[in-house]
C-alpha cells in the first residue's frame, strides 16, 4: 500500500485551496476543497478522508467549529488548522478539543509533506488476536475509517513481525492462554517506547491476567465485544499524541 | 527723636508723652518763678511797711518830742530866731540816718520823703512820686500806692504813702522866707520850699520807699533754673531710655519685621539671616527667626529640587507613553497589513512550488526567475513575521531553558555564511535560564543573523553564555562593522534602520520579546572593529 492520503483542504480563498490542492496532487495524495466549512462537512460525509488542512478564520463557521462538526461525521478524523491571524485564543480551544497542530500561513510546504508522511505511517495498525473471523471484521471495519491493517492470528509470532513499522497494534489477551500476555511483555521489553499499543480482552476471563498486564504499562485497555465508536476514539487519542509528538520533535 | 523707621503708633505715643512732659515742665517753673517772685514781693512789702513805721516813728520822735521841747525852752530868751536842722528837722535826721545805714549796711533799700518844691533837692519828688502826690491832693482817700519799678535796670518794690498834712504851724518854715528863723535860711537858702501857704491841709509830703527785688527775683530764677535743670536731666534720661528701648528692642523687631517682610514678597531672600542683637531675649528671637529662615530655604530648595525631580519623570513617562501609544497603534496596523499580506504570500509561495514541481526541466533562465519569486516571497514572509512578532502580545511561556541547546538550535535555523567562523561558548554547568524557549530563540535568531550582515566579507561570530549573579547573560559578538555612535541610542526603535532591506523590527521585537520575559538587552559596539548584543535573562530557581 502506498502512502497516498485522502486529503479535504477548505479555505474561503479558491487559490489557496487550489495551488495547495495541486500540489498535493503532484506528492501523489488525493485532494478535494471545499471553501467554507459546511462544504466540507458534506464532502466528509460523501466520502472517507484520511486528514482535514482547514483554515481557522472562515465566513459562518471557523474552524474549531468544523472540527467540531467533523468528529460526529468522521470521528477520529485528523484536522490541522492553516492560520494567517493571531487567534490564539481560538487555537488554544481547538489543540484542547483534539485540533492536532496549527501552522501558520504561508505554509511551510516541506514540513507539511514530512507531516503527512508521518500521518502516513500512522495509519498502520497491526491486530493480534487467534480468532480470524475476529481479526477479519475488524480489519474491515478499521480499513473503511482508512487504516492499513495487518493481521496476524499466531500469538508466538516473531515480535519484529507484530511490530513491524506499524503504529499501532492491537493485542488480544485471554485468560487461558498464556501466549497474548506474553507477547506483551516481549513486546514491551523489545520496545519501551511503543506507544500504539492496546490491549483486547474479556473482561469476565482477564481480570487478573490483566491486573499483571497493567503493571507492565499503562496501556489503554478495552473489553470486547469491541464498540467500534469507542476503538476510534481511543485510537484517535493515542493517534494525536503520537502526531503530536512527532511535530514537536520534528 | 529721630527715627529711621516709622513705627506709628510707638511715635505718637512717644511724641504726645514727649510734648505733655514739656507742657508740664513749663508750667512748673513758671508756676515756681512766679510763686518765688509773689512771696518776694510779699517779704518786700513787709519789710516796706517795717521801714515805712520805723520812718514814722522817727518823724514822729522829732515832731511830738524833740522839736518842741526847745522851742518851749528857748522861747522865753527869746530865741525863736534860731534854727538847727540837727535837732529841728525830722527829714535831716531820717535823711542822715539813711545815710548811714547805706554806709553800714549793703542793702539797696531808698527810703525818701519826697514833696513837690522839697527844701531839699534830694527830696524833691520825681515823676512818678510826683503823679502820686498831685493824685492824693484830689483824693485824699487814697492809702498806698505800690508798684513794681524797674529803676535803672534793677526791679524794686516801690511803695508810697501819704504823710504829713501842711498845716499853720508848718508855715513858720515854709511860709513866707523873711518869716522863717533865719539860720534856716542860712542854711538851706531863700528858694526852696517856702511860700507853701497854698497847701494848707493838704498832704504835701509821700514817703517814698523802695525795696531792691533782684536778689529775690535772682533767687526765684536761679530756682527756677535749677527746676529747669532737674527737669531737663529727667528729659534726657528719659530720651535715654527711650533710645536704649529703641535701639535694643524696637530697631532688633524692625529688623525682623522688615525681613520678614522682604522674604514674603521677594523668595529669594528667603535663607538670608540678620543680625542677631545685644539682648538676650531678642538675641534668642533672632536666632529662631535666622534658623527658621535658613531651615525654610533648605526645605524650599530641597522642595524645588523634588518637584523638579517628579516634573522630569512625569515627562519621561509622557514621553514613554507617547512611545508606546504610538507602538500601540504602528502594531495594530503592522498586525492588519500582516495578517491580509499572509494569504496572497501563501498563495504564491504554494503557486512557486507547484512551478518548481511541475517544471523540474524548465530552462535555466525560467529555474532562475522561480527562484528570485520564491527568494523575494520569503522576504516578504520575513518581513510579515517581524511585523506580526512586533503587534502580536508577547506573553512568554516560560520555562528551564538551557543556553547550549539554544545557541545550538539558533544556529541550525539559521546557519552563517561560510566565511564566518562561529564559535559557542555555553558550559554544560552553566545554570538554566527562565524564558519562553521559543522567544529567546527568534531573539538569538534575529541577533544571529543581524551579525552574519554586519559581517559582509566573513569574520569572527561568537556566542557566549555566563552566570552573573541571578542572571544568565547570552553574548552575541561578531566582528564586524559597527554601529555608529549617533545609532546607538535609537537602535531599538521600531521602524529604526540602517539596512537598505528590512523594516527597523528585529531589534525592537527582540527587545520587547527579551523585556517580556523578564530580561534585558544590551548592545556594545565599536565601528570597524565590531559589536557585541548582550541578553541578560533570569535564572531557573530550582524546586519552583
Amino acid at each position: 500500500m502506498s502512502s497516498r492520503l485522502r486529503i479535504l483542504i477548505v479555505d474561503d480563498d479558491r487559490n489557496m485551496t487550489h495551488t495547495l490542492a495541486d500540489i498535493l496532487a503532484l506528492k501523489g495524495h488525493e485532494t478535494a476543497e471545499a471553501a467554507s466549512g459546511p462544504e466540507a462537512i458534506e464532502q466528509a460525509r460523501a466520502r472517507t478522508f484520511d486528514l482535514v488542512l482547514s483554515d481557522i478564520r472562515m465566513p459562518g463557521m471557523n474552524g474549531v467549529e468544523l472540527h467540531r462538526e467533523l468528529r460526529r461525521v468522521q470521528p477520529g478524523l485528523p484536522l490541522v488548522l492553516m492560520t494567517a491571524y493571531a487567534a490564539k485564543e481560538l487555537i488554544r480551544q481547538g489543540l484542547e478539543e483534539g485540533v492536532i497542530d496549527a501552522v501558520d500561513k504561508p505554509l511551510d510546504i516541506q514540513r507539511l509533506l514530512d507531516f503527512l508522511d508521518r500521518l502516513a505511517e500512522s495509519r498502520t495498525i497491526t491486530v493480534v488476536d487467534d480468532d480470524p473471523a475476529f481479526c477479519q471484521t475488524l480489519s474491515d471495519m478499521l480499513e473503511r475509517s482508512g487504516f492499513r491493517v495487518a493481521t496476524i492470528t499466531d500469538p508466538y509470532a516473531d515480535v519484529e513481525q507484530v511490530v513491524d513499522e506499524a503504529q499501532f497494534i492491537l493485542l488480544d489477551i485471554k485468560s487461558d492462554h498464556i501466549g497474548g500476555e506474553d507477547a506483551l511483555r516481549r513486546i514491551r521489553a523489545r520496545y519501551p517506547d511503543l506507544r500504539g499499543l492496546l490491549v483486547t480482552g474479556y473482561r469476565q476471563e482477564m481480570s487478573t491476567a490483566m491486573r499483571s498486564a497493567l503493571e507492565l504499562g499503562a496501556y489503554p485497555c478495552l473489553y470486547k465485544p469491541l464498540g467500534i465508536p469507542e476503538l476510534l476514539l481511543t485510537l484517535a487519542q493515542v493517534r494525536l499524541e503520537q502526531l503530536r509528538s512527532a511535530i514537536k520533535t520534528g | 527723636m529721630k527715627r529711621r523707621i516709622a513705627a506709628p503708633s510707638s511715635t505718637l505715643l512717644n511724641l504726645s508723652a514727649g510734648l505733655i512732659f514739656v507742657v508740664i515742665a513749663v508750667i512748673a517753673v513758671v508756676l515756681v518763678n512766679r510763686t518765688m517772685r509773689q512771696q518776694a514781693l510779699v517779704e518786700a512789702q513787709s519789710k516796706a511797711r517795717v521801714l515805712f513805721d520805723r520812718h514814722m516813728a522817727t518823724h514822729t520822735y522829732y515832731s511830738e518830742i524833740l522839736k518842741p521841747n526847745p522851742f518851749e525852752s528857748t522861747e522865753p530868751l527869746g530865741a525863736d530866731e534860731a534854727s538847727d536842722p540837727s535837732w529841728m528837722s525830722s527829714f535831716y535826721a531820717i535823711r542822715k540816718v539813711d545815710q548811714y545805714f547805706q554806709e553800714f549796711s549793703q542793702t539797696q533799700y531808698y527810703v525818701k520823703d519826697a514833696a513837690i518844691n522839697a527844701r531839699r533837692p534830694e527830696n524833691e519828688a520825681d515823676a512818678y512820686e510826683r503823679a502820686f502826690l498831685e493824685e492824693i491832693r484830689a483824693n485824699p482817700q487814697l492809702k498806698a500806692r505800690s508798684t513794681v519799678r524797674n529803676i535803672e535796670g534793677q526791679p524794686y518794690l516801690a511803695v508810697l504813702r501819704p504823710g504829713l498834712v501842711m498845716e499853720e504851724s508848718c508855715l513858720r518854715c515854709h511860709g513866707d522866707p523873711a518869716d522863717a528863723p533865719d539860720g534856716l535860711v542860712d542854711y538851706y537858702g531863700a528858694e526852696r520850699g517856702f511860700h507853701r501857704e497854698g497847701d494848707l491841709g493838704s498832704v504835701v509830703l509821700a514817703t517814698s520807699i523802695r525795696v531792691p527785688l533782684a536778689d529775690a527775683y535772682g533767687q526765684a530764677n536761679r530756682s527756677s533754673l535749677q527746676l529747669s535743670g532737674l527737669l531737663l536731666l529727667l528729659a534726657v534720661l528719659f530720651a535715654a531710655q527711650f533710645w536704649l528701648h529703641r535701639r535694643l528692642v524696637f530697631a532688633p523687631l524692625d529688623t525682623i519685621r522688615a525681613k520678614a517682610l522682604q522674604i514674603s514678597t521677594k523668595p529669594e531672600h528667603l535663607g538670608e539671616e540678620i543680625p542677631v542683637p545685644l539682648g538676650q531675649d531678642l538675641a534668642n528671637l533672632a536666632d529662631t527667626f535666622n534658623r527658621m529662615s535658613v531651615k525654610l530655604r533648605q526645605d524650599r530648595d530641597q522642595l524645588e529640587k523634588v518637584v523638579k525631580e517628579r516634573t522630569r519623570e512625569l515627562q519621561e513617562a509622557r514621553e514613554q507613553l507617547i512611545r508606546w501609544e504610538k507602538l500601540a497603534v504602528l502594531g495594530q496596523l503592522a498586525g492588519g497589513v500582516g495578517h491580509e499580506l499572509r494569504n496572497p504570500l501563501g498563495i504564491i509561495s504554494n503557486a512557486v512550488y507547484f512551478l518548481k514541481l511541475v517544471l523540474p526541466d524548465a530552462g535555466v533562465k525560467t529555474t532562475e526567475y522561480l527562484g528570485i519569486i520564491e527568494n523575494e516571497t520569503r522576504n516578504a514572509e520575513k518581513i510579515v513575521a517581524d511585523l506580526l512578532d512586533f503587534s502580536r502580545s508577547k506573553s512568554a511561556d516560560r520555562e528551564p531553558v538551557a543556553a547550549a541547546e539554544l545557541a545550538r538550535r539558533v544556529l541550525e535555523r539559521y546557519p552563517a555564511p561560510a566565511a564566518v567562523t562561529v564559535s559557542v561558548q555555553a558550559g554544560a554547568d552553566l545554570p538554566r535560564a527562565y524564558a519562553d524557549p521559543r522567544q529567546m530563540a527568534q531573539v538569538l535568531g534575529n541577533l544571529v543573523v543581524n551579525a552574519c550582515q554586519a559581517m559582509p566579507q566573513g569574520g569572527r561570530l561568537t556566542i557566549s553564555a555566563t552566570r552573573r549573579g541571578k542572571e544568565m547573560s547570552i553574548a552575541v559578538a561578531d566582528t564586524g562593522v559597527g554601529i555608529a555612535p549617533e545609532n546607538m541610542a535609537r537602535l531599538f526603535e521600531p521602524l529604526f534602520t540602517t539596512k537598505p532591506k528590512g523594516i527597523g523590527l528585529g531589534l525592537a521585537v527582540s527587545k520587547s520579546l527579551v523585556e517580556a520575559n523578564g530580561g534585558r538587552i544590551e548592545v556594545q559596539s565599536a565601528p570597524g572593529v565590531g559589536s557585541t548584543f548582550t541578553l541578560y535573562l533570569p535564572l531557573h530557581q530550582e524546586g519552583k
